[in-house]
């Protein structure tokens, strides 16, 4: 529902040219009315000495209106000078103001007076003068906002709050105007992930967390921790035209509402206005937070709300015997690189945890971060490896059945930055025997924004099928679930290094959990690499910014989306 | 690094490369002697160029390429005295850019095929490498090699496996290959390995082969030479007559033998 408009017309002042009496000042009185309504108080004789101002009281001479339906408002006014016998009448002004509605100081003449008045709009629950572009009016239509300026100026406005982060270069038809370009601000680009930023450093993810609620007693044992802005979702506009609207990350003009879908519940943490707020889930399911700009719905952004799983890890750093045959990482690398996983795979709801068992086994010793172990191999074995064998060594010395097992090995015979070896079946089961199994989403807008994404002016989205990877599980191993990552990442300890690593991690995890690659091999249709697309996912969108683009840079490939959030948590590895 | 350090780098890695690949024989045997010398190493590849040799090649192979892709003898034998070169080899990354670059040298002497094998022994770290060395290098001796390793128990089973389907796979349209599958099938080769080696020279099934980031694929049949042609029906008689294969696969090498006897217009 759009905001009400409304205007104030205010009589401000009356300049006296003639007095109309042939001795001394006159005794002006006027009669006004505003849309029909009488304005202001005839009875008030004011005193007319020629050429000075008649200042006539703002509380009596103005009136508002609500120009929400109205096609004009005319504006009256009458002076009349007090006489013995008969007033005589000074002239009358009558004007019609239509829209698109403009503030603005107004005058007019008769032969004794000279009438000032004000238009004044409301905007943003304040009368007053604006400045030139601020939007009075604002009507929604095909996605765009058809506004008006105070001015009177009309521009078209749009604002999008994009599921992919970084944003996309192609993005949906946005049916704006031809010609000269209008300026507009874009919140598009990655992230950089340090291991020490807050969790939700990602922003716009594809599940906002449940957490328990702030101001309350302290979480029983179990319950999620307590929102903040540190672990809140945080969710942004990604572009508005034109710049001049001029937005702030706390715009009261911008105001987010909830609407539920399939049972799931969320709250804003601080105020729901601007160009990013923080939302926490309080009940599982999916909900659309809408985007409404002076009353028009502008923008929604679909999401999952879940509780954040977390699923049981080991590492293992497997020394070979000479100084080149050895991974550069050391446990507080693997610890740094764990934790800008976590940033990514916050996206999804997932976060891995370090497993404190601590058995182990194939001569593993373990180091003093519990979960981590490291272990003396042949040079073969973490060194220029073969992981196209079967029972690749690598990911099975010291595993622990059940958990998921990471291998820090130097390098790879094909070059791999690192490889998922032992993937789980999905509980999503394939239609038929030997198909993969494939995974729907349904909602507006779509999953990543494939079109139809359901964003006017483009048409209504409609189902997106994701195809899975099927399990692949060596002889003897049905508990194994493991891959590795090479020193071939860079440099563990440095920023560019630790977040190679990390997104390595987060795309080889993400086949464990039986996704596929997003956009597979080089070809012109990004679908399919020499193999035949086995592991393509089935869709092309977003070309290169998911985590799991077959080989884009760490830089570029950071976003999980719905359909993929649907999926990781189908996988045996994450607890129901 | 330095401008003026980086500029002496390069213009190093200029030289050895121009010299490489000139026709003078005895600027070959300069190369190969320059890039044995501790300071010339160690201006051509820093200490970080070696920690990171795993994700971006060092820059001597360059100078191993220039050589190996030369086809004159000198530059051959110059490359191959390499092989033997205690400073040279005594670092893994250098060894294995001399493994790599080799594939280029044909007919392979006999040191570069005895360098091949003592890079190709179980979990040393080349012997993959060498693997795929050994068929891109395609030639009879690099073949032989390939044969006798298949036939080593020393490798392990599933090593051998994968060998097949990323490294067989991609030449199995080549003459020589086939007719060393066959002779392994008739022979050398462990007997719970044939049903694979027929499966990679017959079938093509990624889904059960390779895992995400592992893949490779096999060249059309249709480009196989009338020569490779015959091998391969060959080898499909010898695969249906002498190994034990499941109804799966012999459907495989039946599709593909009749296949075969289409392009051969029998």
């Amino acid at each position: 529902m759009a905001d009400k408009l409304k205007l104030k017309v205010t009589f401000k002042r009356v300049f006296v040219k003639k007095s109309s009496d042939w001795f001394g000042s006159g005794e002006f009185y006027f009669i006004a009315s505003v849309d029909g309504k009488t304005v202001g108080d005839k009875s008030h004789i004011f005193d007319a000495r020629e050429g000075a101002w008649i200042d006539l009281p703002a509380a009596k001479w103005s009136a508002e209106v609500d120009v929400t339906t109205k096609a004009q408002v005319v504006v009256r006014f009458n002076g009349k000078d007090q006489d013995t016998f008969f007033d005589e009448d000074l002239g009358s002004l009558a004007y019609a103001h239509k829209p698109a509605w403009k503030q603005g100081l107004y005058h007019g003449d008769t032969e004794y007076f000279r009438l000032e008045y004000t238009v004044e709009l409301l905007v943003d629950g304040k009368y007053g003068q604006h400045a030139p572009d601020a939007v009075f009016a604002c009507r929604a239509t095909n996605g765009n906002g058809a506004c008006t300026t105070v001015s009177g100026v009309p521009i078209v406005a749009r604002i999008e709050v994009h599921p992919v982060r970084p944003v996309p270069a192609a993005v949906p038809p946005r049916g704006l105007p031809a010609g000269q370009p209008v300026a507009a601000v874009e919140n598009k680009g990655g992230t950089v992930v340090n291991p020490t930023d807050p969790i939700n450093v990602i922003p716009n993810p594809s599940v906002i967390p449940i957490l328990s609620a702030p101001g309350g007693a302290a979480p029983a044992a179990g319950a999620p921790p307590v929102a903040d802005k540190t672990n809140c979702a945080r969710i942004e506009v990604t572009f508005y035209r034109p710049d001049t609207l001029k937005f702030t990350d706390t715009d009261p003009r911008l105001v987010w509402s909830v609407r539920p879908i399939a049972g799931g519940a969320v709250s804003f943490l601080g105020a729901p206005n601007g160009l990013k707020v923080w939302v926490y889930g309080t009940a599982a399911g999916e909900v659309a937070l809408e985007l409404r700009f002076r009353g028009e719905l502008m923008a929604t952004y679909r999401v999952l709300v879940m509780k954040v799983k977390q699923v049981p890890c080991r590492f293992n750093i497997l020394n070979g015997p000479t100084a080149n045959s050895k991974p550069r990482s050391t446990p507080a690398d693997i610890l740094n690189h764990l934790a800008i996983t976590n940033r990514y795979m916050r996206q999804i709801a997932l976060e891995l945890v370090l497993d404190t068992n601590p058995s182990h086994k194939d001569g593993a010793v373990p180091t003093t971060t519990p979960g981590i172990f490291r272990i003396s191999v042949a040079k073969g074995v973490t060194r220029n490896a073969n992981s196209g064998v079967a029972d690749f060594k690598a990911t099975r010395l010291n595993y622990r059945p059940g958990v998921m097992n990471f291998a820090y090995t130097h390098s790879d015979s094909g070059g791999a930055l690192g490889a998922a070896t032992d993937i789980p079946a999905s509980k999503v089961a394939p239609a038929a025997p030997g198909a993969r199994p494939r995974i729907s989403d349904s909602g507006t807008p779509s999953t990543s924004w494939i079109p139809p994404t359901g964003v006017a002016p483009d048409g209504a989205a409609g189902t997106v099928n994701m195809d899975l990877i099927a399990p692949i599980q060596r002889h003897g191993h049905p508990k194994l679930f493991a891959m590795f990552v090479c020193d071939s990442n860079g440099d563990p300890t440095t920023a560019a290094g630790m977040q190679n690593y990390a997104n390595t991690i987060s795309h080889e995890f993400g086949h464990i959990l039986n996704l596929g690659h997003r956009v597979e091999g080089p070809n012109a249709a990004g679908t399919g690499l020499v193999a035949g697309g086995i592991f393509f996912d089935g869709l092309t969108i977003p070309l290169t910014e998911n985590i799991m683009h077959w080989n884009g840079p760490a830089t570029l490939c950071q976003d999980f989306d719905i359909i993929q959030a649907r999926a990781v948590h189908q996988s045996p590895l994450v607890p129901p | 690094m330095t401008e003026e350090r980086s500029e002496e780098r390069r213009r190093l890695l200029q030289s050895l490369k121009a010299d490489a690949r000139s026709d003078d024989p005895t600027l070959h045997a300069q190369v190969a002697k320059r890039v044995t010398d501790a300071e010339v190493l160690g201006t051509l590849d820093s200490e970080a160029d070696y920690a990171n040799a795993a994700t971006f090649r060092l820059r001597v192979s360059q100078v191993l390429e220039a050589l190996a892709t030369n086809p004159s003898p000198s530059a051959h034998d110059a490359f191959v005295s390499l092989t033997t070169d205690e400073a040279f080899i005594a670092d893994d990354d250098r060894t294995l850019a001399l493994v790599r670059t080799s594939q280029h040298i044909r007919p392979p002497p006999p040191p570069l095929v005895d360098f091949w094998d003592r890079y190709c022994q179980p979990e040393d770290g080349f012997t993959p490498t060498t693997i795929k060395v050994l068929l891109d290098n395609g030639t009879e001796p690099a073949i032989g090699l390939l044969e006798k390793k298949f036939a080593d128990p020393a490798h392990e089973d599933g090593e051998k496996v994968a060998w097949m389907r990323m490294d067989v796979l991609r030449h199995r349209n080549d003459v020589l290959v086939l007719q060393a599958s066959q002779r392994l099938l008739e022979g050398e080769l462990a007997e719970p390995l044939r049903p694979d080696l027929v499966e990679v020279l017959f079938d093509y099934k990624p889904e059960v082969w390779y895992r995400p980031a592992v893949s490779a694929s096999p060249p059309e049949l249709s480009t196989a030479s009338p020569a490779a042609l015959d091998a391969l029906h060959a080898l499909g008689i010898v695969a249906l007559t002498m190994v034990r294969l499941t109804d799966e696969q012999r459907a495989a090498v039946r599709l593909r033998l009749d296949q075969v006897e289409k392009l051969r217009g029998f």
